[in-house]
């Protein structure tokens, strides 16, 4: 529903999600408002539920934008097959993160149609002003579906995230009694905490360490690990939390034909702006989040690599690639990108803007 | 009295490309070796040709200013069909392959008219057969066993091997029915291991770094005020990352502007002319340059490589996936100019990171500015030296190299 828009915004950011509900959806598109805001663009926020209210916008007399930045493909689709808001009028931009592009349904006859509007689809999206994939994965998920790269058009952006204001390197040692791990994921078969017990297992029988896991998963008590649940965790806990855990771990699993892949690994970032190295599996964008023995580590899922992995682990290779993560967060991964993209790409980037102005529209 | 030796280089092409160049400074550089040691080494070069011989004349003129003789040069017609059998038709999916599978008699008829034609040379009485790429394999491994081939069969790799199944299949197959001694050669190491996972186990494997002839030595100096020029040069492909270079410039053209850069050149131009990834592409970066309005980028069209270093301040190797060899590097050792590279594969093992060279993540735009501030600050001095050094030792290396493969073997 239109509540109170801004006669003056010629942007308007579209997006599914948005606080409270959480994910990454939500924290991407709080990033790119925060980058309009340090711009001084003006721009309306439209937060949809579902296709009728993406429709209904083009219905609402008025809203002449001009730039239109998805955050999810889905109200491009149809915002730019309208005539009021069609690729000759509007500059859209598309983000593509990482599942909504493997046209998967909740069910099979709505995969089925899905696969089917596919080509048409894509098409579409070849229309568009900017097309920014979050990983080389991702738009290589995309190609792989038939979508032709223009690489005037199309952009291979790696996440940023706004770097915590106090983050400062927050040094741990791996001669310390316990070792810590946070895992901030969902408890969804893609996020593998199996995946994650058995690395755990194998951590405590090699090190002898005590062993803690922060996690979001429904995990029984065991002997080998304590495991402290984050569900519902507020900012500044989960802040402290990354601050003394050793390692970040993101073991997601390729589960590309049931419509779940990892498309970059936000949390990665988050970790790594306080120097906690992290360790991931190879699939999906995360080897482009965590860089392997440079930032992190990027481990096969099998029990004789992670065997390996921690017999060879030690103090001198951890604190300096502690300090490369912190050092790369910081330098490579900002939302400064965004702010260059947008301030060339968008009208209103090239003017000074003193105030800038948002509009819930919901 | 001498060591006599017969070598035939069989080319893999009738255009002088990169591969080719290196090839006949290969072949040169062991010619000068053989002499050297008192030994004496025949070479032939056997060229393709598709219309006519010698459809290239710069191919042949290189030959012959290295000192070889006409008489050394042959020519076999190669059908265009099966030279035109590429790896990108092969990877394409499902109906690429359908409509490749109706090909096949066609295929096989050119095939082994080529190999026919190839024959017809007379030319199989050599103590090595030295195979130039991966188009001209095919038709000298089938001769080396229908003519029972009893030499060195040595097939050398300037790139990483896809298809490795299919490769390793055919390899397992002819090397089943040869009688010859089978070898490879990799033009980095990175290479030489990919290839050697494919491979029966008896298979014997080389390096062979590529060379990269003259180039004179001529760092800029760096004064105070001094505008440095950045510099790239490659063919244009989308895995050698020039959009990739061309949208840093778009997006950080003022940042670069501080730090002392006042232009951007590109080198190099659409080589191929394929309808591949490469397709398009040129005009798609001019197109990122007008979405930009950006005038800080030049294209500079082909040059040679003295021209490339005498003109540029610092040198930017982008390359998005893994490198087979990386000649740029070298280039950049050898002519005092500071390189920043992605070092992956090959190039990132004539790399020794922040000593010889600086390197950046693939898309990691903050990464290379910060790379290219420390490479215009007093830290290209250090970078200049220790990248020269870096350059002697992997010549060193190559000569080591020629000599295991072809001298003491």
């Amino acid at each position: 529903m239109l509540h109170n828009h801004n006669s003056d915004s010629s942007v308007l950011i579209c997006t599914p999600d948005y606080p409270p509900k959480l994910g990454g959806l939500s924290t991407f598109t709080l990033n790119i408002e925060s980058v309009l805001k340090d711009l001084g663009i003006k721009y309306d926020l439209f937060v949809w539920k579902n296709q009728s209210e993406i429709k209904s916008l083009s219905e609402k007399q008025g809203l002449p934008y001009k730039e239109m930045i998805h955050i999810h493909g889905l109200s491009y689709q149809i915002l730019s097959r309208t005539k009021k808001y069609s690729n000759d009028r509007v500059k859209h931009f598309n983000f593509f993160h990482g599942s909504e592009i493997l046209f998967k349904g909740r069910n099979l006859l709505f995969t089925l149609f899905k696969k089917l509007m596919r080509p048409m689809a894509l098409k579409q999206f070849e229309m568009a002003y900017a097309n920014i994939s979050i990983s080389e994965f991702t738009q290589k998920q995309l190609v792989s579906q038939g979508y032709s790269i223009r690489y005037d058009r199309d952009y291979i952006l790696h996440n940023g995230i706004q770097l915590d204001r106090d983050s400062s390197f927050v040094p741990k040692s791996l001669e310390e009694d316990t070792w810590s791990f946070i895992c901030m994921a969902r408890d969804v078969p893609h996020k593998n905490a199996e995946g994650v017990k058995e690395l755990l297992k194998i951590c405590s029988q090699i090190t002898h360490k005590k062993i803690i896991l922060y996690s979001g998963f429904d995990l029984e008590e065991n002997s080998l690990f304590e495991h402290r649940s984050i569900k519902n965790i507020d900012n500044d806990e989960l802040k402290k939390i990354y601050q003394k855990c050793h390692f970040n771990l993101l073991l997601s699993l390729d589960h590309s034909s049931q419509g779940f892949y990892e498309g970059f690994g936000l949390t990665v970032l988050e970790a790594g702006q306080y120097g906690t190295p992290s360790i991931v599996s190879p699939f999906g964008g995360l080897p482009e989040a965590c860089h392997d023995k440079k930032t992190g580590w990027v481990l096969k899922l099998d029990a004789q690599t992670m065997r390996d992995f921690f017999v060879q682990l030690n103090e001198k290779d951890y604190q300096a690639i502690c300090a490369r993560v912190y050092q790369h967060t910081k330098i490579s991964h900002s939302l400064d990108i965004y702010h260059r993209l947008f301030s060339h790409l968008l009208e209103q980037g090239s003017k000074e803007s003193i105030l800038s102005s948002s509009r819930n529209l919901q | 009295m001498k060591e006599t030796k017969k070598i035939h280089c069989f080319f893999n092409a009738p255009y002088l490309g990169g591969a080719e160049r290196s090839f006949i400074n290969q072949a040169t550089d062991l010619k000068k070796i053989s002499l050297e040691k008192n030994l004496d080494y025949e070479f032939n070069f056997i060229i393709p040709f598709f219309k006519y011989p010698g459809e290239d004349k710069s191919l042949e003129e290189l030959i012959l200013s290295k000192g070889f003789r006409r008489q050394q040069i042959l020519y076999f017609a190669y059908h265009s069909t099966f030279y035109s059998l590429g790896r990108s038709q092969l990877e394409k999916g499902p109906l690429s392959l359908f409509f490749l599978f109706l090909k096949i008699p066609l295929l096989i008829y050119s095939y082994l008219w080529s190999v026919q034609s190839l024959n017809r040379l007379n030319k199989t009485d050599a103590d090595i057969w030295w195979i130039g790429g991966n188009k001209i394999g095919p038709l000298v491994f089938f001769l080396s066993f229908f003519k029972a081939y009893k030499g060195r069969l040595i097939w050398h790799f300037r790139d990483y091997l896809s298809l490795k199944d299919l490769f390793s299949w055919c390899w397992k197959f002819f090397s089943f029915f040869s009688s010859c001694s089978l070898e490879f050669i990799g033009n980095s190491y990175d290479v030489s291991r990919s290839i050697k996972k494919a491979l029966p186990a008896k298979a014997k494997s080389w390096t062979l770094y590529n060379p990269v002839g003259e180039i004179s030595y001529s760092p800029s100096a760096s004064q105070k005020d001094k505008n440095f020029i950045l510099s790239t040069a490659s063919m244009f492909a989308p895995w050698k990352g020039i959009h990739f270079l061309v949208q840093f410039a778009c997006l950080f053209e003022k940042s670069l502007k501080e730090i002392g850069i006042s232009e951007f050149h590109i080198y190099g131009d659409e080589i191929y002319k394929t309808t591949g990834d490469h397709f398009g592409y040129k005009d798609q970066l001019n197109a990122i340059l007008k979405k930009y309005k950006c005038d800080f980028v030049k294209f500079k069209g082909l040059k040679s490589p003295s021209h490339i270093f005498s003109n540029s301040d610092l040198f930017i190797h982008s390359s998005l996936r893994p490198e087979p060899f990386g000649r740029v590097v070298v280039e950049s050792y050898r002519s005092g100019t500071p390189l920043i590279s992605t070092a992956l594969g090959g190039a990132g093992e004539l790399i020794e990171e922040n000593i010889s060279a600086l390197t950046f993540l693939p898309y990691d735009y903050h990464g290379l500015l910060s790379c290219i501030e420390t490479a215009c600050s007093q830290e290209r001095f250090s970078l200049i030296q220790k990248g020269r050094a870096k350059g002697d030792s992997i010549e060193q290396e190559y000569y080591t190299q020629l000599d295991a493969i072809f001298i003491f073997s």
